[in-house]
């Protein structure tokens, strides 16, 4: 059991900030999910933490100390890309992990091979990207961590994999190890996240436990009678988060109370006024996307 | 911790033993091939104008074994006042001493020494030539340990740069093993340097199995062969360590770095020791090269003394310049190694 907490942190390449005073809390135990454009940090945010890129400024801390070489021994980390050496065979890389770390259990992993179907006598230039994925989620699964790392650990994968992986995610929380992993796919995320964070140039823009963000967070929409009716009065409401305009139509983004907030849209005169949940997908595009570039993202499919 | 760079050795020692292997297969060949050629007669002198066979004829042959089982042939010319005394030990060497009462027209070649081969020219008081050729010398260590410094200098170059090796794409997983990075370079330098004596042990057998095929080898070891197997060994560590220092920061390219390095060292080296003449251009290259040179563990390492033609000093020579250099070369590998560490523990993934 771990607790991750990472505070003001700061990294900048250059001129420019690419995590810039992050402050998140990773209970133990639980999933955490880190999403973002690209771009956004979400990969220099694990280097910082795995000590592999220096930090300009903030803490990290596991457990309330900061990160040593032992402490490596209860961190398993899947990088983004493949960081496997071509010229060695799987079994090679797992006789590696064995050497390196005390917990490893090499029968783990050779078995977690095999339920990705890679063959252990190959070497790692002849797998695909999924299967180096595969190789390097098997044997981070199988150092038995108290903490797991995961940049993007199902790109590549097939979809069945995929949901292998996520298996792999919610088993390895409830055996009582801090998971954090980053993915484009959020749906995934949904699935296998209790908490997230959304990275948008470096900085946290939202953060919480999932089915919060969910339960708090609503879009009330409604046609307005023309296109210059004015909605002063309503969008100075501070539970409205952000208000879109499409001509007549009007999408307010409500932090919470939204039946409140529907009732009085519909009283300043805006017809067929509604309320619709949001989705995770729906909550990060609100989060990274400037107004307007998601003024399509609920209409399209829940407008009447 | 260091398993990735155990598989590097392995492999790097596996194509030294293969081309080793390979030119002991060439020796074989040579010895087995050209058996008809071998010759335990002398016919490469030349006595008098007269080839050997020719002498042969105008010379009167004994044929005898000696007590130890030497097998003696004496060619003896009275007129011509010239005999040559062969002592043939087949295997074990032979020796071939010619004695000239009229040495004015003949034997003009110096002393000369190369591994178990001594040619001496020695003239009596009263004129009387006696020229020896003896390949059943025991041999110094020192040529077999300036071969092995070679070898293993060429290892060093291939092992040169494990750090940018890592840093091309797999410090996530080099650096988040639970050891210090200091540690971990040091265990990685370490391991290469073992591969590098490895290599430097394996030349030997090697070379020993190649002169074996030949003849018995008999060797000597004295303090100028000890400071030959010291001095080789730091030349190509020292070479070694500076290599990962000038690529422990580089994320590809650094194969560019390898490649060069042995023309640009050996320019550096070759525009340090000679001097090509008065021209304004040569002087400032050799005033240029000089310093350049001392920094350089590849300039420390010498083969021309091997070809001995002074006559008293013998091979010891054979890679090292002098005992002064050793310190001078341990102090390198320290800051090449130092500096290697160092610039490695602030490269970021």
């Amino acid at each position: 059991m771990s607790t991750i907490q990472i505070s003001h942190l700061r990294k900048a390449y250059g001129g420019s900030a690419a995590v810039d005073d992050l402050s998140l809390e990773i209970p133990a135990g639980s999933v955490f999910g880190l999403l973002g454009p690209n771009g956004a940090g979400k990969t220099t945010t694990f280097k910082c933490m795995l000590g592999l890129a220096r930090s300009d400024g903030g803490a990290i801390l596991y457990d309330g100390k900061p990160l040593v070489p032992a402490t490596f021994e209860r961190i398993a980390y899947v990088p983004e890309r493949s960081v496997l050496y071509d010229w060695m065979t799987v079994a090679e890389h797992v006789e590696m992990i064995r050497r390196a770390f005390a917990s490893f259990v090499p029968a783990r992993a050779l078995e977690l091979l095999a339920q990705f179907n890679v063959d252990p006598r190959k070497r790692a230039r002849a797998l695909s990207k999924g299967m180096r994925t595969a190789v390097m989620v098997a044997i981070a699964f199988a150092r038995n961590a108290d903490v797991l790392i995961l940049d993007e650990p199902t790109s590549g994968l097939d979809p069945v994999n995929q949901r292998h992986v996520l298996s792999l995610i919610i088993n390895e929380a409830a055996r009582g190890c801090s998971v954090v992993f980053s993915s484009h796919q959020i749906g995934q995320v949904e699935r296998a996240a209790e908490q997230i964070a959304i990275l948008d140039h470096g900085r946290c823009v939202l953060q919480g436990l999932v089915d919060d963000l969910k339960a708090d967070r609503k879009i009330v929409e409604g046609i307005l009678p023309d296109s210059s009716f004015s909605l002063n009065g309503i969008v100075s409401d501070p539970r409205i988060a952000r208000v879109d305009r499409v001509e007549r139509i009007v999408r307010l983004l409500v932090l919470r109370d939204a039946d409140d907030i529907a009732a009085k849209l519909s009283a300043a005169g805006a017809a067929g006024v509604r309320t619709v949940d949001l989705n995770l997908e729906d909550i990060f595009l609100y989060a990274v996307s400037p107004a307007d570039a998601t003024a399509d993202v609920v209409a399209a499919e829940n407008l009447p | 911790m260091t398993y990735v760079e155990w598989l590097r050795v392995g492999r790097c020692l596996k194509w030294t033993a293969i081309a080793l292997v390979a030119c002991v297969a060439l020796v074989l060949y040579a010895r087995f091939g050209f058996a008809n050629l071998i010759t335990h007669e002398p016919t490469y002198l030349e006595i008098h104008g007269m080839s050997f066979k020719q002498f042969e004829r105008t010379a009167q042959t004994t044929h005898s074994v000696l007590a130890d089982g030497t097998k003696r042939t004496v060619f003896s010319n009275v007129r011509q006042g010239v005999s040559v005394t062969v002592d043939d030990r087949g295997y074990w060497g032979q020796r071939v001493t010619v004695v000239d009462r009229d040495p004015t027209q003949t034997f003009r070649a110096r002393n000369f020494s190369f591994g178990d081969l001594n040619v001496r020219r020695t003239i009596l008081p009263n004129g009387t030539l006696i020229f020896s050729i003896d390949s059943s010398r025991p041999e110094h260590l020192a040529y077999y340990f300036a071969a092995a410094a070679f070898v293993a200098l060429i290892v060093a170059t291939v092992l040169g740069a494990p750090f940018a090796r890592e840093n091309e794409g797999h410090l996530e997983i080099a650096l988040t093993k639970p050891v210090r990075r200091e540690t971990l370079g040091l265990a990685t330098m370490a391991t290469d340097v073992a591969g590098m004596a490895a290599a430097f042990v394996l030349t030997i057998v090697f070379f020993t199995i190649g002169h074996t095929i030949f003849e018995a080898p008999r060797y000597v070891f004295d303090a100028g062969d000890a400071l030959v197997l010291a001095g080789g060994f730091l030349a190509a560590v020292g070479w070694y360590a500076l290599l990962c220092a000038a690529t422990a920061s580089m994320r590809r390219a650094y194969g560019v770095i390898l490649g060069l390095s042995w023309p640009v060292a050996a320019l550096i080296s070759i525009f340090a020791s000679s001097n090509f003449g008065a021209s304004p251009v040569a002087r400032v290259l050799h005033a240029i090269a000089t310093p350049i040179a001392w920094v350089l563990p590849f300039s420390y390492l010498h083969f021309d003394a091997a070809f001995d033609v002074s006559a008293e000093t013998h091979a010891a020579g054979a890679g090292l310049s002098s005992l002064q250099d050793l310190p001078i070369l341990l102090a390198l590998v320290l800051i090449y190694g130092a500096v290697a560490i160092v610039t490695w523990r602030r490269v970021e993934a």
